[in-house]
């Protein structure tokens, strides 16, 4: 490029003002596409018990948001980005502030694109973040730290290796360690005599050590035997060697502890395998159903599942039919959604009690403090018909301490629900 | 480490093949492109790619059968693979030459740059749907002792026997494979006898491209249509077998080099975890090109200067 000329480029553009330019498009493309004129909060504010008088009301506050705009998970970054966009627009018609999100793309776990969002976070001192891929696989929990962004990340929350992170917070359980100990109770009840446990995961070095150390904690005392414990890189379409691995390990149930896609491709090369043996995975997404088609048929998952098709309390009706109604009518909200909607809600939940603290909404120490005061929030799980659920997070691990989960079956295409559990296998109870 | 018993032993000998036969299917493809035209056709993974596209989009909106398809897809490869020669290795290589560069290089980058717009062109224009399924194949396990193989197995595996078969009758028994042999053993000495050398080259794109597409429709099947479907190993795959046949062989020679890479990548399952198989494969190109460096001198000399040609 020619940069002679004080580097204008034609035009009387300078490179830099270009570059300006196609981040200003860059950013418009990505934004939220939400039909503000669709929002109806009738009875939402009564529902999750706003104190009208710290909404924060006529404040602006600067929300970041680090999702998969593109890349591998661009697909799920498209409907994890609006959500938030509804909860915001609902929040102001409900009187509150206005929140000015701010997207960045962490290109779906590129650690420099990650690294990259928070620094630009932390330029424009944006008090409050919503993140995703636990902050883009630990990528950004130095920026977290250095910047002091308070960070809700309910894609892939704290996991093993981002807990007790100052302003870090995780708003999904802990996949598997917490939801494992439901699993293993669920084969005990449904297969009593199973005893060779495999298991698939992708190979992330020591963390995967990890997790096979904590499915081992489980299994003592169970008679469960690991019969084998397969590894794959993540994003892996072809799992024909591991599954051959698994066959000749002769198992009783198969634990699938991989992600996105992943799961898709592993049961639809599963099912022609011969080995016809349960399993179970943690994670389930509408694009790993339509990767596998029919092979998802009799598939079990286990962990915090939101389930559209039966929402559990008011305000998750809500927000099934407000998705429905602004953002897309012909696509089931997935978990991933949900939770990015209820994130948004916490970070105004928590602006709401700063305010009430005498603290500063635009600093994120005071956020902080508010959050740590009281660790509950209203939640779109868990709850009845007529009292909305409760997510509430442990102040030492700043993951959740209470989340409800299912072990649940895809029976001729729908989710099948089968028993309840919360963290760690507590208040287990077979549904059938 | 896996367990040594008959079955295990039989069941990864059976998977080593399959699998061997679809590297041994784009190692053909591959092969008659570089030993034929010297063109580093590293854009090879994205006729790969369309294929399965076109293939899946043949399904999913026409509702069309999955051979028709997959013939479908694969010619749509072969055009694209003879739009690439045509329209953009040919010129370039022309073009370099007149100025005096080394065309391989800017081959190489050429078509690293094709492959890099294609990949991001077929994300771009696929973004709400991260992958699509190949339609009107009902993939079945089929049970034969301890051996476990899949309908799709089989099927791709006959295919692609019957084209390597083919390609083998074409090149030996027709005039168009005279004219073939004759380019890739000297395309002067070709000039010589009324043969156009840039047709030639647009021949072995067409034939080396529609390979590179059945296997990339058989892929998705298997798993399913994505961007990066090419770019995950096949290319990889393509290159080893073909510089281990090594340039000159015959499709029936490079193909069975495909399955022999195949069954040493599964049986290496017995003795190394899963994720590290690649390492095998790596291992082989990386003893291969220590043993037998790539004559880059002969590539060079087989980009066809045109000019040369007109003199």
């Amino acid at each position: 490029m020619n940069t002679r000329n004080g580097g204008r480029i034609g035009y009387g553009l300078t490179r830099k003002e270009l570059l300006a330019g196609m981040g200003a498009a860059a950013a418009i493309a990505g934004t939220p596409r939400i039909a503000s004129a669709a929002i109806d909060v009738t009875g939402l504010a009564k529902m999750l018990d706003v104190d009208p008088k710290y909404t924060g009301k006529g404040l602006t506050l600067d929300v970041g948001m680090s999702y998969p705009v593109t890349g591998a998970a661009a697909v799920f970054g498209a409907h994890v980005t609006d959500t938030p966009g509804m909860a915001f627009a609902e929040i102001l018609a409900m009187g509150g502030p206005k929140f000015n999100m701010i997207l960045k793309d962490n290109k779906s776990g590129d650690p420099q694109a990650g690294v990259q969002s928070v620094r630009d976070f932390g330029f424009a001192h944006v008090p409050m973040m919503l993140t995703s891929e636990v902050a883009d696989l630990a990528a950004e929990l130095t920026g977290i730290k250095q910047y002091k962004i308070l960070s809700l990340d309910g894609s892939g929350g704290t996991s093993d290796f981002a807990q007790a992170r100052k302003y870090f917070w995780g708003t999904i359980a802990i996949t598997p360690d917490d939801a494992i100990p439901g699993a293993v109770k669920f084969i005990q009840h449904m297969w009593p005599s199973a005893k060779r446990i495999a298991s698939c995961g992708w190979d992330l070095g020591g963390l995967s050590d990890m997790v096979l150390d904590k499915i081992q904690h489980n299994f003592d005392n169970t008679g469960f035997v690991q019969a084998a414990s397969e590894r794959s890189k993540m994003g892996a379409t072809d799992y024909s060697p591991n599954i051959q691995k698994i066959k000749a390990s002769n198992p009783d149930v198969v634990l699938a502890i991989i992600y996105g896609e992943d799961i898709g491709y592993f049961m639809k090369q599963y099912v022609t395998s011969g080995i016809n043996k349960p399993v179970i995975t943690f994670a389930t997404t509408l694009a790993a159903q339509q990767i596998a088609g029919p092979a998802y048929e009799g598939l079990y998952f286990a962990f915090d599942y939101f389930d559209a098709s039966r929402p559990e309390n008011p305000w998750a009706k809500h927000f099934v039919d407000q998705y429905a109604k602004n953002v897309n009518a012909n696509v089931v909200p997935d978990y991933y959604t949900a939770n990015s909607y209820e994130d948004a809600y916490i970070l105004w939940q928590i602006v709401m009690r700063t305010l009430k603290r005498k603290g500063n909404p635009k600093n994120s120490d005071d956020l902080l403090a508010a959050l740590q005061s009281n660790p509950t929030f209203p939640s779109l799980y868990g709850g009845n018909e007529s009292t909305v659920g409760t997510i509430a997070f442990d102040t030492d691990t700043h993951s959740v301490k209470h989340r409800p989960m299912m072990v649940a079956q895809f029976k001729n295409g729908k989710v099948n629900q089968l028993a309840h559990f919360d963290i760690g296998g507590a208040d287990f109870k077979m549904l059938q | 480490m896996g367990s040594v018993n008959f079955g295990n032993f039989a069941q990864l000998l059976a998977d080593g093949i399959f699998n061997g036969t679809a590297y041994g299917l784009i190692g053909v493809g591959f092969s008659i492109i570089l030993s034929v035209s010297g063109r580093f056709h590293i854009a090879y993974a994205m006729t790969y790619t369309l294929a399965a596209y076109v293939a899946a989009w043949m399904g999913t909106q026409f509702g069309m059968p999955f051979w028709p398809a997959l013939l479908i897809g694969a010619l749509a490869a072969a055009v694209a693979g003879a739009l690439m020669e045509r329209l953009i290795y040919l010129p370039l290589s022309l073009r370099a030459l007149s100025v005096g560069s080394d065309p391989l290089l800017i081959m190489f980058v050429a078509s690293l740059g094709l492959t890099v717009i294609l990949r991001n062109g077929i994300a771009l224009a696929t973004l709400s749907q991260s992958s699509v399924n190949i339609q009107g194949f009902s993939n079945q396990g089929l049970n034969w002792g301890p051996i476990t193989v899949t309908t799709l197995n089989l099927t791709m595996f006959v295919t692609t026997w019957v084209l390597v078969f083919g390609l083998w009758a074409l090149l030996n028994l027709t005039s168009l494979g005279r004219m073939v042999r004759a380019v890739r053993a000297n395309w002067e000495m070709s000039l010589c006898v009324g043969i156009d050398p840039s047709l030639i080259f647009v021949a072995v794109f067409v034939i080396g491209s529609f390979f590179s597409g059945v296997a990339g429709v058989f892929s998705a099947t298997f798993s399913s249509a994505t961007p990066e479907l090419g770019l995950n190993g096949p290319f990889f795959y393509a290159l080893v077998v073909a510089f281990v046949a090594g340039l000159t062989s015959g499709p029936i020679r490079i193909a069975l080099v495909g399955v022999a890479l195949g069954v040493v990548e599964a049986m290496s399952t017995l003795f190394l975890p899963t994720q590290f198989t690649p390492l095998v494969v790596f291992a082989i190109l990386f003893f291969y090109v220590a043993l037998r460096p790539v004559n880059f001198k002969e590539l060079r000399r087989k980009m066809l200067p045109k000019a040369q040609v007109a003199t």
